[in-house]
């Protein structure tokens, strides 16, 4: 290599690293960003008195003896939870599947760590193996002096978690106008109870219910993690005391500017504003625009992009309380609880919207030393007649020095505004008329709502940029000054190795944006530990490049180019394949079945006892074939159990993890590759959860990778016959196990005439035959599907069903793959498709032919497939896997030819490849596995309906939610109705009259009238509920979607006897002598 | 043996890039009266007609270049760019003609507000059986209209969750994948099925045609992308502009970088938000036009005064041009008012103010779904035939599945009032239609 060009190397290299470190240092030094800080509470976590449940119930009673200043609560809980004040919901944190983002379902926007949507966000996804985010480390802050009123006053948490026992942590405050506190910290005073004893669920959250029966509540230990904030506490608990401000000339559809400036002596540390308006405005720190990315109200002044209320639109979708509806039926009779909280009508339904804004925002990055210009734009409103009373508002705030000292921005003078008149000019400035105290006795102000950080993207960009020129002169001057001593390939040397080390922690960083794991990089520390990190790494690697033996074979790295050859290498194989296959057994039978499995299960049952998978006399579920037959024999063999349904899965993912193994060492000729490979698919949380589904995925991946193993052999290396026969009865064991396999059939047939080559007429001949005889099998098993399990329906059901069809939507699903929920597939995939140029140079057929069969299955599968979801690229994951390596290795090697000759530095690969494969493990958070077993991972309808089951007597009759029926029949013996609401015809078929469930064999209940018919036909009956169908996961119920007035009813008149991880068993007992219709008055 | 199929691919590929050069390439349903007689056609982007041109003359710019050079590189490469100018054409589709792209995102709106979960087909499902649909309300979704997310993105804002909103600006949005025909599949599919034989040998696999054509469209991909994306970048500039504009109370300035923007990229000013803030500048600045006149018209609505809000309408729809903005969100808001109306039970009402909407959008699927349940409501039975037939001519240029439920439901609602006619046996096969029988 000429000097000219490694010059030019160092120069390219030194301007990345100086790119990295100025990333760095701005994270640490200037994040421009919300930063996450240790947090205190008060309250200890405590639990249910021996809870063996995976929901409990939370209340506090307090007394309240005079009017409300202020009032807040912190509260986080393991794992969701949701706060009701009196009855009224006040703030919650749902649990949804951890494969969506962190603090997914948070109420609280603005104190939401990203802000951002997720990349991907299906609504199928599949689980991981991984236990949920850690919502609990960053506590909500939530107002709740809106909630209280004078006297009896009840605060109630509900919490719902995964794991055992379900943990909650409360610390707040009730501030009384007559300087009262009132502590709220979680302590013994508070009662719990993991189902309440009267049922009724809107009756215990109410301060007239009686918890005379209820334990008090236990301390238990805290979950892992500290607690962490990102803003100032202080916003919450002060008591707001600024006073309104307006103009001098009263009412005016004029748009009014107030203005005033804050004298800050040092450079703040921290510093907050809260801002209380009854119009619309634009609050600007000097000169700079105070927006967040969270969804605020009354924030937007007069501009409509992008905003979250344009002029023409209907109100929202908004969650409502089931007596928030009674206003629009004029009923009486019924008092509002939030009509009774003073709230008046929900937003959603009132005609006027100006119900005011009292936003908190968190503007340490727009604060500097010395004078700070607040200027407020009060716009005018969007009515169509004009309104009779003042724009006003009030302000307060605060500032923290490095020091720790406080520096208050009180808004009861100096503020001067100025008018607009309808020429676009501007009045001169006029002293504002400062009015009463904003929280005065008698008013109530709306709730506080913290909006999140706001920024100055531009001061943002300036000041990192300035860094850049400043960390470019001093890396520039550092190496100028090496370049004069060492030669410039050992220059280059030293420089990949931090380089490495950064972009590593900068690509874990984008790959954790959307799980908890966030937080560790919003410490303002982790950025300086990882630039130590760097630099030690950088010097280490100079002391052995710049030494005279740098070149020479190191003893561990010999070592580590024959362990390959040695018999430590099958040991290590051996052991990791029994890892995979532990990973994937441990605690077999504690999840319980979905949905899809409950079908598979069903059809393997009816196989080992009669030898067919017959549901009932019209129904045989015929799909899969060579899937439901090889574990209906296991099943046959070692009995009827939860072991003989999952582990043939088991086997499956350990023979595949092999099979990759297999294609890494032959087909893309590196054992080191293969193994590398093992590794990451036996620790890959996605390939986990599905290994033990009692459902075909794993034996389709299986036989889909030894389809494409042949493949490759058969079309190219070998170009052996044998080969090809064998890909094709592995491509006719994967459509067996899984008919939507055929799509492979298209990128097989394209890849045989690219790749293959000439063979004689013979041979061809042979082959041919062979491959229609293959199709003709795959044509008689689907048309045995549609034939024999399919059923007619009696209408068009409004969902669509994932079925094989040519469709084109939904772009975003064709990187399923490569992203995957969590960005789980994010930074492997930046290496896969870096790998790419050099795969196309490389002139290797192997690696181009598996590029070839991943993107070509990915584009078929999309294509062919409706309703793509994650599963049906499952078969894919080894093959992605694999490139995703090569691609690491084809980079490596090229960073490795810059700086070392060939034969030389022999050290250089293995190091940096070492460091980038760590990252590519912690990419996929394999520590979330640990704790993970010991978490109800989907929806636990089993625990539901074998409680059910130990509860029947004769003459009751069982329900369940669709597509629950089977699950209802295996676990139970017995299910009369199929709840499904609104009715999905794919799932129902008609029979004397009536639509009875295709699984079960039950009566189809679609509408209220249904139900409360079947209830009149029975004494009792179990209704088991899935909630996640009902979509209205706490207090209020989502008036907008399906089931909506069916879940009122079950609230209203059964009793809850159950409740696991989403799903309740609710009675009917007509005994009970409650019937509450859903149109008549209480 | 393989290198005959790759012969016959060749072959088929070329065929396929003929047939594209005749086949509807993006198709939105657009009405035509005459005599009285709407009928519904499908309308192309006129880019669609240069895509098609470029068909025929990839086919013989290859068979020259076979002819002259006999060069399978140079055919490839001809190949490769053509492939890579064929993924560009959602972009050309919804970026560069702004009337038909908008109009697309329009009927999607209007789809998806029935669609969803949340929507009328879901919602229609628990209470539709009881006295005839009476108690069924209609979804008054948000139907605001944007051919791709507006750009506003600076330097300090990127990031990776930003994906799809960079896929959208290249044109591949739901609303595209909505109205997408076979013409661009049919060439996409036919150069990819011509570039075969170019890379395969007697022997197999052609690393150096291989090598040509990833490297062709690798460059081609990257500088197509980047000069794709400037137009979008400049105005998200100048619309971020404008927003500063705004905050320091300088509407005229806002709106002459609002105007700016929309003279860089024009069809922004297709977008719900760019007329409604159009609007909300002009009426500050004291201004009387049409835009202003609709959001006055909105507020008017929204706060009760329905008759002078309908007045306005009225007015607007009368003056505003054929296929622009301003009659799409006047169509817009006088659709949602007439649903308000018909939930509050004022069905005659809402059967006029729609009779109003589909006088200036025919093909207004959900203005059609609405007006048959109000039709049921007013007894006008002999409407209903006609107003399912159009729904269905207009859901034939749709693509998606979702569609067979919409139209499940509309013949239903024919089947209710064949059957509130005494017209059983009509009712009965409009029935069985619903139901997903064959016909």
């Amino acid at each position: 290599m000429n000097t000219r060009r490694q010059l030019a190397i160092v120069i390219v290299l030194a301007a990345v690293l100086s790119a990295l470190v100025t990333y760095g240092l701005a994270r640490w030094l200037m994040p421009y960003r919300a930063t996450v800080e240790p947090l205190a509470l008060n309250g200890q976590w405590i639990s249910v008195h021996e809870g063996a449940d995976y929901q409990a119930s939370f209340r506090k009673v307090i007394d309240v003896r005079g009017e409300v200043r202020n009032a807040w609560l912190a509260v986080a809980a393991c794992d969701a939870y949701e706060l009701t004040v009196n009855g009224i919901a006040a703030g919650r944190q749902f649990l949804w599947r951890p494969t969506r983002p962190f603090q997914n379902g948070l109420s609280e926007d603005g104190q939401k760590l990203n802000f951002a949507a997720p990349i991907l966000a299906l609504n199928y996804p599949r689980e991981y193996q991984w236990e949920g985010h850690r919502n609990y480390q960053l506590p909500t802050f939530i107002d709740i002096a809106p909630f209280l009123r004078p006297g009896r006053n009840c605060v109630c948490v509900e919490v719902e978690s995964r794991s055992l026992p379900p943990k909650l942590i409360v610390d707040g405050e009730i501030e009384l106008r007559t300087g009262e506190r009132v502590a709220l910290a979680s302590d013994a005073s508070w009662k719990a109870m993991a189902l309440p004893a009267d049922s009724s669920s809107a009756a215990w959250p109410t301060p007239e219910y009686s918890d005379l029966d209820w334990p008090a509540a236990e301390p238990t230990s805290a979950p892992p993690g500290r607690l962490l904030r990102t803003f100032d506490p202080r916003m919450f608990a002060r008591a707001f005391a600024a006073r309104w401000v307006r103009s001098a000339q009263g009412a005016t559809e004029a748009p009014i500017i107030f203005e005033k400036t804050w004298h800050l002596d040092t450079e703040p540390r921290d510093a907050w504003i809260r801002l209380l308006a009854n119009r619309t405005y634009d609050l600007s720190v000097n000169g700079h625009r105070v927006t967040t990315a969270a969804r605020t109200n009354l924030d937007g002044g007069d501009w409509v992009i992008d905003g979250h209320a344009a002029a023409d639109l209907p109100a929202m979708p908004e969650l409502l309380d089931p007596d928030e509806v009674d206003p629009i039926s004029h009923r009486e009779g019924l008092a509002s609880s939030n009509a009774a909280a003073g709230r008046g009508l929900p937003k959603a339904l009132a005609a006027d919207r100006q119900v005011g804004a009292f936003n908190l925002y968190h503007i340490r990055w727009l604060l500097r030393r010395g004078e700070n210009k607040f200027s407020v734009r009060l716009v005018p409103t969007d009515a169509a007649t004009p309104l009779n009373w003042s724009p006003q508002f009030a302000m307060d705030g605060e500032a923290v020095n490095a020091g720790d000292h406080l520096e208050s921005f009180t808004g009861d003078d100096g503020w001067s505004f100025r008018t607009q008149t309808t020429d676009g000019s501007w009045s001169a400035a006029t002293p504002a008329f400062i009015g009463a105290a904003a929280s005065a006795p008698g008013v109530e102000l709306p709730q506080k709502n913290y909006c999140g950080c706001a920024i100055d993207a531009a001061a943002k960009l300036r000041s990192w940029l300035l860094l850049l020129a400043g960390v470019s002169v001093v890396i520039g001057g550092g190496i100028a000054w090496f370049a004069r001593r060492h030669p410039y390939a050992a220059l280059a040397r030293v420089l990949l190795f931090p380089i490495t080390v950064l972009s590593s922690a900068m690509l874990l960083e984008i790959a954790w944006a959307e799980r908890h794991e966030a937080l560790i990089f919003m410490e303002v520390r982790t950025w300086a530990w990882v630039l130590a990190g760097a630099a030690v790494v950088m010097i280490a690697a100079a002391a052995r490049s710049f030494s005279q033996h740098g070149h020479r074979l190191p003893s561990a790295t010999s070592f580590l180019r024959a362990l390959p050859e040695s018999r430590a290498w099958k040991f290590l194989l051996i052991c990791l394949l029994l890892g995979c296959g532990f990973l994937r057994a441990y605690k077999l039978d504690f999840q319980p079945l979905d949905d899809d499995e409950y079908a598979s299960t069903q059809a393997v049952l009816a196989i080992a006892e009669h030898g067919v998978p017959k549901y009932t006399d019209e129904v045989y579920y015929t799909r899969s074939p060579l899937y439901h037959y090889v574990t209906g024999a296991v099943v046959k063999v070692f009995g009827e159990n939860l072991w003989s349904v999952r582990l043939p899965s088991v086997a499956f993912a350990i023979a595949t993890a092999l099979l990759t193994y297999l294609c890494g060492a032959r087909l893309l000729r590196s054992r080191w590759l293969g193994l590398a490979a093992l590794v990451l698919y036996t620790l890959h949380p996605f390939a986990i959860y599905s290994a033990h589904l009692g459902r075909f995925y794993q034996q389709q991946q299986f036989f889909a990778l030894l389809t494409i193993y042949f493949f490759v052999v058969g079309m190219e290396k070998g170009q052996g016959m044998r080969a090809r026969y064998w890909m094709l009865a592995a491509l006719l064991a994967a459509v067996l196990s899984q008919e939507m396999s055929v799509v492979l059939c298209a990128p097989l047939t394209i890849g045989y005439v690219l790749f293959a080559e000439r063979r004689p007429w013979r041979d061809e001949v042979k082959f041919i035959a062979a491959a229609l005889c293959v199709i003709a099998v795959i044509v008689i098993d689907i048309a045995i599907f549609q034939t024999r399990c399919l059923t007619r329906t009696e209408g068009v059901s409004p969902n669509v069903e994932a079925t094989l069809s040519p469709n084109f939507s939904y772009p975003m699903n064709f990187f399923t793959t490569f992203i995957a929920c969590s960005r789980l597939h994010l930074l492997p995939s930046i290496l896969l498709f870096a790998g790419l140029p050099f795969a196309a140079r490389g002139r290797d057929r192997n690696v181009l032919a598996l590029y070839f069969m991943l993107f070509a299955g990915v584009i078929f599968t999309n294509l062919l497939v409706t309703s793509t979801s994650p599963r049906y690229q499952y078969w894919l994951l080894p093959l992605w896997l694999l490139l995703a390596l090569h691609g690491l290795g084809a980079c490596l090697r090229f960073v490795g030819s810059l700086a070392a000759s060939p034969g030389q530095h022999r050290w250089l690969q293995p190091s940096l490849a070492a460091i980038l494969f760590a990252t590519l493990v912690l990419s996929l958070s394999p520590w979330r596995i640990v704790r993970s077993y010991d978490a109800k991972l989907v929806g636990d309808s089993t625990s539901a309906f074998r409680f059910v089951s130990t509860q029947l007597r004769p003459g009751d009759a069982v329900a369940a939610t669709e597509p629950h029926p089977h699950a209802a029949l295996l676990e139970t013996g017995r299910v009369d109705y199929d709840l499904s609401v609104p009715l999905l015809h794919d799932f129902v078929y008609e029979k004397d009259g009536q639509l009875i469930d295709r699984n079960g064999h039950a009566q189809a209940i679609g509408n209220l009238s249904q139900l409360q018919a079947a209830c009149a036909r029975h004494e009792r009956l179990w209704v088991i509920v899935n909630r996640e169908k009902f979509r209205s996961r706490g207090i209020n119920i989502r008036w907008e979607y399906p089931g909506a007035r069916v879940e009122q009813f079950l609230r209203t008149n059964l009793q809850v006897k159950y409740r696991s991880y989403l799903w309740t068993a609710y009675l009917w007992d007509a005994n009970r002598g409650i019937s509450n219709s859903f149109r008549d008055p209480r | 043996m393989p290198a005959f199929l790759a012969f016959v691919t060749g072959v088929l590929g070329y065929l396929l890039l003929l047939a594209a050069a005749f086949l509807p390439w993006f198709r939105v349903p657009e009405s035509q009266t005459a005599d009285g007689l709407v009928t519904v056609v499908g309308i192309e982007p006129r880019v669609a007609v240069i895509f098609k041109a470029l068909c025929v003359v990839a086919i013989a710019g290859a068979w020259l270049e076979h002819r002259l050079a006999r060069q399978r590189d140079h055919v490839a490469r001809l190949l490769a760019v053509f492939f890579v100018t064929l993924l560009f054409f959602p972009y050309f589709v919804m970026v560069w003609s702004p009337a038909v792209a908008a109009q697309a995102s329009w009927l999607q709106t209007q789809h998806e507000s029935m669609s969803w979960l949340g929507g009328d087909i879901y919602g229609e499902q628990e209470i539709k059986d009881i006295e005839f649909k009476k108690y069924v309300e209609v979804a008054d979704e948000e139907m605001s209209v944007a051919s791709f997310p507006l750009p506003n993105w600076m330097p300090a804002t990127i990031q990776w969750s930003r994906l799809p909103e960079l896929i959208a600006w290249l044109g591949y949005s739901n609303q595209f994948c909505q109205f997408v025909n076979k013409g661009w599949f049919a060439a996409l599919a036919g150069v990819l099925l011509a570039l075969v034989p170019q890379c395969r040998g007697a022997r197999g696999f052609r690393f150096p045609v291989c090598e040509s054509i990833s490297r062709t469209g690798m460059v081609g991909l990257s500088v197509g992308g980047a000069v794709a994306l400037v137009p979008l970048f400049a105005a998200g500039c100048l619309v971020s502009f404008s927003r500063d504009a705004v905050q320091r109370g300088d509407y005229a300035a806002s709106l002459q970088w609002l105007n700016r923007a929309a003279h860089v990229l024009p069809a922004i000013q297709q977008d719900t938000d760019f007329l409604v803030q159009q609007g909300v500048l002009e009426d500050r600045l004291g201004l009387e036009t049409p835009s202003v006149a609709l959001r006055r018209a909105t507020l008017l609505d929204q706060q009760g005064f329905t008759t002078r809000a309908r007045e306005e309408f009225n007015a607007l729809l009368a003056t505003a041009p054929a296929g622009s903005a301003l009659q799409r969100e006047t169509v817009s808001a006088l659709l949602h008012s007439s649903i308000r109306s018909l939930n509050r039970g004022q069905a005659q009402s809402a059967v006029e103010s729609l009779d109003c909407v589909l006088e200036h959008d025919p093909c207004n699927v959900k203005a059609l779904y609405t007006l048959q349940l109000a039709c049921l409501r007013t007894s006008q039975f002999e409407r209903l035939p006609s107003l399912v037939a159009r729904m269905e001519e207009g859901y034939r240029f749709f693509t998606t599945r979702t569609k067979a439920p919409v139209i499940a439901a509309a013949y239903e609602n024919g089947a209710l009032a064949e059957y509130l006619r005494g017209r059983t046996d009509e009712a009965l096969a409009l029935r069985r239609i619903s139901m997903g029988r064959p016909r």
